[in-house]
């Protein structure tokens, strides 16, 4: 059956200059603490605001011992008031006098007079937000955040575990096909946000711990140690994935070419229903106003850039050098359209468009 | 009306989680037929965020394939048909790539209401987040047992809490209860502005009360009780606006849905719904035997049972064979992939598996170690479907010989796994590992997608649905013969015989334990006589054969499964994964 050859890839941005715009928004409508075109370092609130969440109800009929419509009229708080630990929220006068405090600090926030019952909304702490990443607040969105813009370098890693941090960027390997372990890791990265080429050893996650890191990087990390590193209390971002894969080469350069500056890492990753990918941030000086990312959506051209994302190429990265017009018959069997991909000037492979990516 | 305009084609667009099918049907010589179908990766997600662009993509591929243009300069579906031959006269939409609905049930446990919502919600794509049974609750966390179900509910952000409890007149107070921390949760969660919908299921007579209990504090919708009385269950009022629910309110928010919806006078369609109907029809046609339809997807396992025209659906929203790899591990263990392998296997590699089909869930397998993986999995995501399905089967249902799986002639087989299996042995041996099949039936193959296609297409022109099945557009693996009774490995349970309508003839004494095939071709046509030894049972009563009957070629031919019931392997790992190695070589996958 002929098939036509446009094929529309999914990219990865690998970019070693870019205009980075990150949103920063509360959960919940809040206060926002700065203001448009003030500078901002990673660890500085935002914005802040609260969220409880925890509710507890009390029986106030059955504890006064009345009928549930009249409750109201021995309230002694009302809707939105605050209410103290041990604070009496209901009495009734008599004998036996009777009275109703509330264990825990929090806001009235309901009256259910049906029921005879009150509900009280758990104070909490403050939600804190933070820039997340050094640059400048561009816009600020009434109650709720920031945009906060810095020119930089931009890589999108595969899979991360935990959620963000920020430090000084280490590197710890020499290549990409050296595995990070114990060893890799100076006691000098202490503190410090520690990338390695290759993939993550369970002596490295120990390392990473004692060392008090505030990230690791790497191309990937053994199946066997991801309920380990599930547990880390830093956050850990791989850029190709579960196993035994190198990072790709140009990820691996561009983040080589970085070591020693501050860089602002998010672990966090959702796969489907609002997809996100985890990230490294490298803000830079610029004098002009750097690129913003292309578009997104290009079709798979001759001479593009692209990565494997699955066996046996896993990791590789090659530029496309023909897209033939017939399927090809794969190993297992399957004919399927792809692409031929030129890895070094003696290789070249042909890779289902399916485990294409484009890397741009 | 719609329905009553001449049709004589229409395409058939299906977004998928992970792909987006367009499936073209069209009259010609006087009945429709499959012409052609395309995929395209789904996109749904950033950077696209808008299923159009995915579903222009499969509607161009369709376009070059069949060599005729379906979309105009602006993108659109040109309907109707014109008389250069471009376009179609109508278009249909389904699709499984919404988000599932998260629910609460509520009921009294110990009295079978639980279990009954429990179907109602896995008869459509949902996901629970929480069961809330009155009885048998425990303080948690310091909470009192009533706070503690207002705070589970709370913490579950769920769309829709169903409650059920007390048969028509019976239990009362307990119900309310259950009613009113539904309602407390509902309005605190409307004050983070995600109020759910209450779905009371209940006892009949506390409909009134119901109603004064939740106010105006949440959209309640009240239907017929799940559990009438202790033994009648009626699961359709609630499986129905379940998915009204899902279809209103999940598949309305897939980005750029409407789009797509504009394309077609007809209302987008579950998926797993437009399955259910084409299985629901053939099973219509004779009551001796159920229909069943497996559907292996990147999101979603489900299973379609269809028993004289009565259709019983299950989803297993949380896993597929992309997606929710990770947490299906949890549940069944890394072993239960493994044991269907024929080569080693650690933890680890099936964990990097799981995570890394999730991170790039388009992605093939290369080589065969991949793909034998992901075979595995499917096989265990169906038998999980199933095992949720069968106890919502009915006892109606045909069986013999106390076989829990009751007879499905045929049995089709649909998603990627299965639909792009190199080869068909494969296809085979995943559906009879997973499924487990008794006595006589057909096993096909959905290579294109025509199912959900075709249950889509019925809104349209319900005779192009039926005629394009009848004439062909899918893969008729294999006839399967799966007797059933004690026997020791070794002995000799049957025997078989071949008599090919162009001549000759081939009989094999099927030995207990044994998986053989006996070629049959497309084209083919073969009368086929069985003799089972006493006590066992190939549907036609212990030991008896019954008349022989006359059947056609397929992919495999004739597989006989005597490998027995329930499906053991063993628990040494070399013995097993020795044997797991011979039944893939006995069916040529």
């Amino acid at each position: 059956m002929p098939e036509p050859t446009a094929y529309y890839p999914p990219e990865t941005r690998v970019m070693p200059l870019t205009l980075i715009r990150r949103e920063r928004i509360l959960p919940v409508p809040g206060i926002v603490l700065v203001q448009a075109g003030m500078r901002v370092e990673p660890s500085d609130i935002v914005a802040q605001t609260e969220e409880s969440g925890q509710f507890r109800t009390f029986e106030i009929a059955r504890l006064l011992r009345v009928p549930p419509a009249n409750v109201a009229r021995y309230l002694k708080k009302e809707i939105d008031d605050s209410v103290k630990a041990g604070e009496v929220i209901a009495s009734r006068p008599g004998l036996p006098a009777r009275q109703v405090r509330s264990p825990v600090a929090g806001t009235l926030v309901d009256v259910d007079k049906r029921a005879g019952r009150v509900a009280i909304e758990v104070a909490s702490k403050p939600i804190q937000l933070r820039a997340y990443v050094k640059g400048i607040i561009g816009t600020v969105l009434e109650n709720r955040g920031v945009v906060v813009e810095t020119p930089g370098a931009l890589i999108q890693a595969a899979w991360g575990i935990g959620g963000e941090s920020y430090g000084v960027l280490r590197v710890a390997t020499e290549s990409t096909n050296e595995p990070l372990k114990a060893s890799s890791i100076d006691i000098q990265t202490h503190g410090s946000i520690v990338a390695g080429g290759g993939w993550i050893t369970a002596s490295a996650l120990e390392q990473a711990q004692q060392l008090q890191l505030k990230g690791l990087i790497a191309g990937s990390i053994e199946g066997d140690l991801i309920e380990t590193a599930l547990k880390m209390p830093f956050p850990i971002l791989l850029t190709e994935g579960v196993g035994l894969v190198g990072m790709a080469a140009p990820i691996f350069e561009l983040i080589r070419a970085q070591e020693g500056r501050e860089v602002s890492i998010s672990a966090e990753t959702r796969t489907h229903w609002g997809v996100m990918r985890p990230e490294i941030l490298i803000p830079l000086p610029s004098d002009t106003r750097p690129p913003m990312p292309p578009a997104v959506g290009a079709p798979l051209t001759v001479g593009a850039r692209v990565r494997m994302v699955r066996g046996p190429y896993l990791g590789s990265v090659g530029t496309v050098s023909s897209i033939p017009t017939r399927a090809q018959r794969i190993e297992i069997g399957m004919r399927v359209h792809g692409a031929e991909v030129r890895l070094s000037p003696t290789t070249t492979v042909f890779v289902p468009f399916a485990n294409l990516e484009l890397l741009r | 009306m719609a329905q009553e305009t001449q049709v004589d084609s229409l395409v058939a667009l299906d977004i998928g989680s992970v792909n987006t099918k367009a499936v073209l049907v069209a009259r010609v010589e006087g009945a429709y037929r499959f012409i052609a179908r395309a995929e395209s990766a789904t996109t749904i997600e950033a950077p696209w965020s808008d299923a159009a662009i995915g579903a222009r993509h499969a509607l161009d591929k369709l376009a070059t394939a069949a060599g005729r243009p379906l979309l105009d300069d602006r993108g659109d579906v040109i309907a109707p048909e014109r008389p250069d031959g471009s376009g179609v006269d109508a278009c249909v939409v389904t699709a499984s790539a919404a988000q599932p609905l998260r629910v609460v049930l509520a009921g009294l446990a110990g009295e079978w209401s639980l279990e009954s919502l429990r179907r109602a919600a896995m008869g459509t794509y949902a996901t629970l987040e929480a069961q809330i049974a009155l009885s048998g609750a425990d303080k948690r966390g310091g909470r009192s047992i009533a706070d503690d179900r207002i705070q589970r509910i709370y913490d579950a952000r769920p769309d829709v809490v169903c409650v059920a409890g007390g048969t028509d007149g019976g239990a009362e107070r307990s119900v309310l209860e259950l009613a009113d921390a539904a309602r407390v949760a509902a309005q605190f969660l409307g004050a983070a502005d995600s109020k759910p919908r209450i779905l009371f299921a209940g006892n009949a007579s506390l409909k009134p009360r119901v109603a004064e209990i939740v106010g105006d504090q949440a959209d309640l919708l009240q239907i017929d009780n799940v559990r009438p009385g202790l033994d009648v269950e009626n699961l359709g009022p609630a499986q129905t606006e379940l998915e009204v629910m899902y279809a209103t309110h999940k598949m309305g928010h897939i980005p750029g849905i409407a789009a797509v919806s504009s394309w077609t006078t007809f209302p987008a369609l579950p998926s797993a719904r437009a399955m259910g109907h084409i299985a629901q029809y053939l099973s219509a046609t004779d009551a001796g035997h159920g229909v069943l339809a497996v559907d292996s997807g990147g999101s979603t396992t489900s299973v379609a049972a269809a028993f004289d025209g009565q259709l019983y659906m299950t989803l297993r929203s949380d896993v597929g064979t992309s997606f929710g790899g990770a947490r299906f591990l949890r549940e069944v263990g890394w072993q239960a992939i493994a044991r269907w392998l024929d080569f080693e296997v650690t933890e680890g590699d099936i964990r990097a598996f799981v995570v890394n089909k999730e991170l790039r869930p388009n992605t093939i397998p290369q080589d065969t170690r991949e793909l034998h993986i992901e075979q595995a999995l499917a096989r265990e995501a169906l038998r999980a479907a199933l095992r949720t399905a069968r106890s919502g089967w009915p006892s109606r249902a045909p069986r013999f010989s106390d076989s829990a799986v009751p007879i499905f002639e045929p049995i089709i087989g649909t998603g990627g796994v299965l639909s792009r299996a190199p080869r068909a042995g494969q296809a085979a041996l995943l559906m009879l590992d997973a499924i487990e099949p008794v006595g006589v039936t057909t096993l096909v193959l959905d290579v294109y997608g025509l199912g959900v296609a075709l249950g889509a297409a019925a809104m349209a022109q319900p005779l192009a649905s039926v005629q394009a099945l009848e004439q062909g557009g899918m893969l008729a693996l294999a006839k399967v013969v799966a007797p059933v009774g004690r026997a020791r490995a070794g002995e000799v349970v049957m025997t078989v015989k071949l008599s090919y309508a162009s001549g000759g003839t081939i009989e094999d004494e099927v030995k207990a334990g044994s998986l053989s095939v006996l070629p049959l071709s497309p084209g083919q046509k073969a009368v086929m006589h069985l003799r089972p030894r006493a006590g066992i049972d190939i549907g036609r009563g212990p030991g008896r054969g019954g008349r022989p009957i006359e059947i056609q070629g397929s992919a495999l031919g004739l597989i006989v499964d005597a490998r027995g019931r329930p499906l053991v392997l063993p628990s040494d790992p070399k013995r097993r994964m020795k044997i797991v190695a011979s039944w893939l070589w006995d069916v040529g996958a």
